[in-house]
């Protein structure tokens, strides 16, 4: 099972999810738990993280090293403290869960990046290479894949228009179906 | 998804899911009949939007279990009816359902809703403070510091006993509304470090820690209102932070969640604030607003509904038009009641 | 109350909500109230009570039954004499009206010495309160010399003298919190006594003497002479003790500049015994004597002599100093009122004696009233009637000074005319002008202000009294804010030893330099800050602090480019504000009637959170705090 594209990473949980409540098993296994936490993390959904990682049995958090790896970079995520998710993140993870917390890294990346282009006019080349979690020479290649202009040690991230979301998402067309909800609207209000 | 009830009154199935519930505290194995209960409410309630005592139960039970998936399935659907129960549904599991249905979603800090929650049941009609209540406004009191930065007034048709009591009663939290009203955070921590045992006692101290965080915040989105560029350092000291550095973390964390529209100049070490980039000009935006066009015009149809429904009770009937006393002793208190309401409707049906 | 229990009852955790004593939730207190469920009352916790517990309050229970104002009047008068707290003192508890204001202390004596008589809340042994008790049953209202001849009688200290006139014991400061300004000392008045003095009679002349003594020791002592020279004239003899105590205080205090008046102030010093007590028979006397007049009168019923009496009795007592009873006689010749003219008369008179309780609310009823008056208009002649309305609206205006409602109070004063501006026991036309002209300065915009003001005929007039407010209003109208600011501040000593309007000095010298900096900037899109400052006189951080506030107010639409120092004024794009307000009312709306909908099934199945006693029967359902320790948990 290769978890690589979203609705794939949702059925996962949703999965997941309905088998911790069976109420025949009660408690998952440890993997079952690695997943899960990681599959929280990559949609960055904390809160449920956090209290996925309270209600898991003390015994079986003892037991497994990845798990409390895995929430390690949870909770480095909960403070924002970008470096330290990279640096939890760089770890060599289990064959269980080795997929998702790849993409979790590409995602956690993308987001930083985001934010970079987002946030600064301009900022020192290495706080952006401990943001991403690069070194200096990769962070300045993304930079200039990126387009943004390097100069010395000052990147200047251009903002990234994120108008392609809107484009794709739904082509709203002013057509009957327009039409027909302006009738509704005016319809209500003059009642 | 409509099924039969289990027995005709529902009555004996509700004591029975209390009696379950009760158990399973005691068992201290919540998680693994959470299900069970979901099971139950979708059969015992008549339709989606009705509320059971099974309800206050459930969410008991996931915020034992730290799970809250299950209970949100349930928590999200608006409230138009309860569950009669044999005549026996108790004020008590109502209250329940909303006071904890807030804390879990103020544990997912969903804060707009757990306001609305812990409003509901502050305002529930009462003869007394009860103890929820209580506890309940305490909360409300921090959510709405942390939501819209002062304590919104309770509505009007608060219960006279509530408007009288409860603020004496929650004295330590008015002196922290009071001192973050004046932007303080200081003030603030003061009070904090004032009531500290206060606030552990009531659980609340890490909610309360949260409004103080929400101060900073409040305070940075407040320059944003004044300035057009400040330097990191000038910040750091209007909001009281320790540093540029942290002022920086702060700004930057604001500009992820959206809260604030800045961008961070570190060679010069400034900021430069702009105004909110939406247009309302895009398809999206145009999408969401026929979105929330059509939710108001359901609620709306929906209040006429009831309206109409009011206006054809005998009772409604006999006291518009007019006929004496002596009738209305006969109904009972039911058109006292159904009055009531249709009054408020009334009042706060208002055209966009 | 053990403290085991205090803490239980204190405790509000949710451990503790579904424990099993549910028995003991507040809920019962609402039956209490009621006079029911007596024999629970000793667990119950009496949450909303805790102040009075604190207080050490044993005997509560027995109290419980009394209303929450009673209770918290008995606690005045019981907190010293706690073997006669009965609630029957009802004298003790009138708390209508207080006293006027200006027999407080000032700020210096503050300093020096506790006085005893400022606070009549002294000790009495139980023989004298049994004299007092029986002094009140046979009559609620002393004389003068009777408070002479019971002081003696009780070995109070004539100090004491006070505390047994009933009326004044245990007055209530709770109403008027708003107007309880800071204690300040005003060093350097340009002021000329003895022509302010002139222009005001009656006890507005003395309380007005009062206040420049108490907030001016330049001036103290010549003031309080002066109120001396002046209360002699008049019957009112507790004013004379008081006054002469102060003038022995001020004479005392060392250091005073006025060592000229060492010499000549022996005469003043001692005090006029034989005055005090011929005056207070007379008083008495006159009392009597107006006492049965009315008496008669009512025997006789002639409406218009009841009239006449009691406004006679009324007036004796405003020159007694009297005010609760001049009051009181007063408004009790409204019901013998015939025509429209004794009404306004009637409220004339009532007003001028809540103008010096400071009885602000009662003020502006009675000047509708007057108003109200059917055929007002006509009553009186052309002359007259002005002077009446004139009358009505600085007393209006007064009023609404006083309740911080500064444009109405502008807008009142901006009416009265000077030719018949004749109410000394209240004013001067000086007085007008100030008022009013520092009140439309705040509030007024500058449409306003050059139509209502500056063009307006009739208040040039009261204008030319005060040439440097003129002055003043004319700079600002001119926009020379730099120095219209500094004339301001050049008579801020001046108004500050004006009682009305001092309490309100500063609040109105902050409106009128924001309003500035508003018109200041308003033709602009850009202004440099630098250049601003200076306009203003004030540094650019302060001016930048300034602007945030008045940014963050809302009343200036620009943003503070801190970087370069210059303000920009903001475009505000009406199209995104609206689809923003549309879209948060809405999301409002939603809100609002979701709650609705719930509330009406709520009604419907009669959900509400009922009296303890059903609850008690469920309790120790649940005994866990579910979900709160995640709360605490998560920072």
């Amino acid at each position: 099972m290769v978890p690589n594209c979203t609705a794939e990473l949702n059925r996962l949980m949703n999965e997941l999810e309905i088998s911790e409540l069976e109420p025949t098993t009660g408690v998952l296994t440890a993997q079952a738990y690695m997943r899960l936490l990681a599959v929280y993390l990559h949609q960055n959904d904390l809160c449920n993280a956090k209290f996925l990682w309270q209600r898991i049995p003390s015994d079986i958090k003892a037991a497994h090293e990845d798990l409390r790896r895995i929430w390690i970079v949870g909770q480095r995520m909960w403070q924002r403290n970008w470096p330290a998710v990279h640096v939890a993140l760089n770890v060599e993870w289990s064959e269980d869960v080795k997929e998702i917390m790849a993409a979790l890294k590409d995602n956690v990346r993308e987001r930083v990046m985001r934010l970079i282009s987002k946030a600064y006019s301009s900022l020192n080349l290495t706080t952006m290479a401990t943001m991403s979690g690069m070194s200096l020479d990769e962070a300045r290649q993304a930079a200039i894949d990126r387009g943004w202009s390097v100069d010395g040690t000052i990147v200047q991230p251009c903002k990234q228009n994120d108008e392609e979301q809107y484009s794709q998402s739904d082509k709203i067309c002013l057509t009957e179906e327009q039409l027909e909800k302006l009738t509704q609207f005016v319809s209500f209000l003059e009642n | 998804m409509r099924e039969p009830p289990l027995s005709t009154d529902g009555k004996s199935d509700a004591e029975l899911c209390h009696l379950f519930t009760q158990s399973l505290v005691e068992l201290k194995t919540p998680l693994r009949r959470i299900d069970l209960l979901c099971c139950a409410i979708r059969k015992i309630r008549l339709f989606e939007s009705q509320l059971t005592s099974i309800h206050a139960d459930l969410c008991q039970l996931s915020l034992l279990a730290k799970c809250f998936k299950p209970a949100l399935e349930f928590l999200d659907v608006d409230i138009t009816s309860i569950s009669q129960e044999g005549g026996q549904f108790d004020s008590r599991y109502f209250l329940l359902y909303y006071y904890y249905g807030g804390m879990i979603y103020t544990v997912l800090k969903n804060y707009d809703r757990a306001l609305y929650f812990f409003e509901v049941c502050v305002t529930t009609p009462a003869m007394a403070v009860s103890y929820i209540m209580l506890e309940a406004y305490k909360k409300y009191i921090l959510i709405s510091l942390i939501l819209h930065g002062k304590v919104l007034n309770l509505p009007r048709y608060t219960s006279q006993v509530i408007n009288r009591y409860i603020k004496p009663l929650s004295q330590q939290y008015q002196e922290l509304a009071t001192a973050y009203l004046v932007n303080s955070c200081e003030e603030v921590q003061n009070i904090i470090t004032k009531y500290q045992q206060v606030f552990v006692r009531d659980h609340n101290l890490g909610l309360v820690k949260q409004v103080l965080a929400y101060l900073y915040k409040k305070n940075i989105q407040r320059l944003t209102k004044t300035f057009l560029t400040l330097s990191l350092s000038d910040v750091a000291s209007r909001v009281q932070l320790s540093g540029p550095a942290e002022a920086e973390k702060y700004i930057l964390s604001m500009i992820e969640d959206g809260e604030i529209f800045a961008t961070i100049n570190q060679k010069d070490g400034m900021v430069v604030f702009h105004d909110d980039p939406e247009k309302y000009n895009s398809p999206q935006m145009l999408a969401n607003f026929e979105k929330e066009m059509a939710a108001c015009t359901e609620l709306d149809k929906r209040v006429l509904e009831m309206e109409e429904e009011v206006v054809l009770t005998p009772q409604y009937v006999r006291k518009a038009c007019g006929q004496n006393d002596q009738d209305d002793q006969a109904a009972g208190p039911a058109p006292t009641n159904v009055t009531n309401a249709q009054g408020q409707i009334k009042q706060n049906t208002y055209s966009m | 109350m053990t403290s085991e229990a205090q803490m239980r009852n204190t405790d509000f955790s949710i451990a503790r909500i579904l424990s099993d004593d549910r028995g003991c939730s507040p809920k019962s207190r609402v039956d209490r109230e009621k006079g029911r469920d007596v024999e629970r009352k000793p667990r119950v916790p009496a949450l909303p009570e805790a102040r009075e517990e604190r207080e050490g309050e044993t005997r509560r229970s027995e109290e419980c039954s009394d209303n929450v104002v009673e209770t918290t009047d008995t606690f005045l008068a019981g907190a010293t004499r706690p073997e006669v707290r009965r609630a029957d003192f009802t004298w003790l508890q009138y708390t209508r009206y207080r006293p006027p204001k200006l027999p407080r202390r000032s700020y210096v004596e503050r300093r020096t010495k506790r006085r005893m008589d400022d606070r009549p809340r002294i000790p009495f042994s139980s023989s004298q309160l049994q004299v007092l008790e029986d002094r009140y049953r046979r009559s609620a209202y002393l004389s003068r010399n009777d408070v002479i001849e019971m002081s003696a009688m009780l070995k109070l200290p004539q100090s004491k003298q006070n505390v047994v006139e009933p009326m004044q014991v245990d007055a209530p400061a709770e109403d008027n919190d708003n107007a309880e300004e800071e204690p300040y000392i005003v060093e350097n008045p340009t002021l000329d006594l003895e022509v302010y003095a002139n222009s005001y009679t009656g006890l507005a002349k003395l309380h007005r003497l009062v206040y420049i003594a108490d907030h001016c020791p330049s001036l103290r002592i010549e003031a309080l002479k002066m109120a001396i020279t002046y209360v002699m004239t008049t019957y009112n003899v507790s004013l004379y003790i008081m006054l002469h105590k102060k003038l022995v205080e001020a004479m005392g205090t060392p250091g005073l500049p006025d060592v000229a008046a060492q010499s000549t102030s022996q005469d003043v010093l001692t005090m006029d015994q034989t005055w005090v007590e011929t005056r207070s028979k007379k008083a008495a006397l006159k009392l009597e004597k107006f006492d049965t007049d009315l008496k008669n009168y009512k025997s006789n019923s002639i409406k218009e002599s009841i009239r006449r009496g009691h406004d006679d009795l009324g007036d004796h007592y405003l020159n007694c100093g009297d005010l609760v009873h001049a009051l009181k006689c007063y408004s009790r010749a409204r019901d013998y009122c015939t025509s429209g003219k004794h009404v306004v008369n009637m409220c004339l008179n009532v007003i001028k004696v809540s103008v010096y309780l400071q009885n602000w609310s009662h003020v502006l009823s009675y000047v509708t009233k007057a108003e109200g008056t059917p055929d007002f208009p006509e009553l009186h002649g052309k002359d007259n009637n002005q002077a009446i309305i004139t009358k009505l609206k600085v007393a209006a205006g007064l009023a609404e000074l006083a309740t911080r409602k500064y444009k109405m109070a502008a807008k009142h004063f901006l009416q009265a005319s000077l030719d018949h501006c004749d109410c000394p026991e209240l004013l001067s036309p000086g007085n007008v002008a100030l008022y009013g002209g520092l009140c439309a300065l705040a509030t007024f915009d500058r449409h306003e202000l050059q139509k209502q003001v500056i063009f307006s005929s009739s208040f040039k007039l009261f204008l030319e009294l005060e040439p440097q407010l003129r002055d003043i209003i004319f700079k600002f109208y001119e926009s020379k804010y730099a120095s219209c600011l500094k004339l301001l501040d050049e008579i801020k000593d001046n108004i500050l030893l004006d009682m009305y309007i001092a309490p309100h000095v500063n609040l109105l010298y902050t409106q009128i330099r924001n309003r500035a900096l508003i018109q200041y900037f308003s033709p602009y899109l850009s202004a440099d800050m630098r250049r601003m400052a200076t306009a203003f006189n004030r540094t650019v951080s302060e001016l930048e602090d300034e602007l945030m506030q008045l940014i963050l107010d809302g009343q200036i639409q620009a943003r503070i480019d801190s970087h370069n120092k210059i303000l920009y004024a903001k475009d505000v794009d009406q199209r995104s504000t609206t689809f923003e307000k549309s879209m948060s009312v809405g999301k409002d709306y939603q809100r609002r009637t979701r709650m609705l909908i719930l509330r009406a099934a709520m009604l419907k199945q009669q959900i509400h959170v009922k009296s303890p006693q059903r609850d008690s029967t469920q309790g120790g359902e649940m005994s866990v705090a579910p979900g709160n320790g995640t709360l605490a948990a998560k920072n």
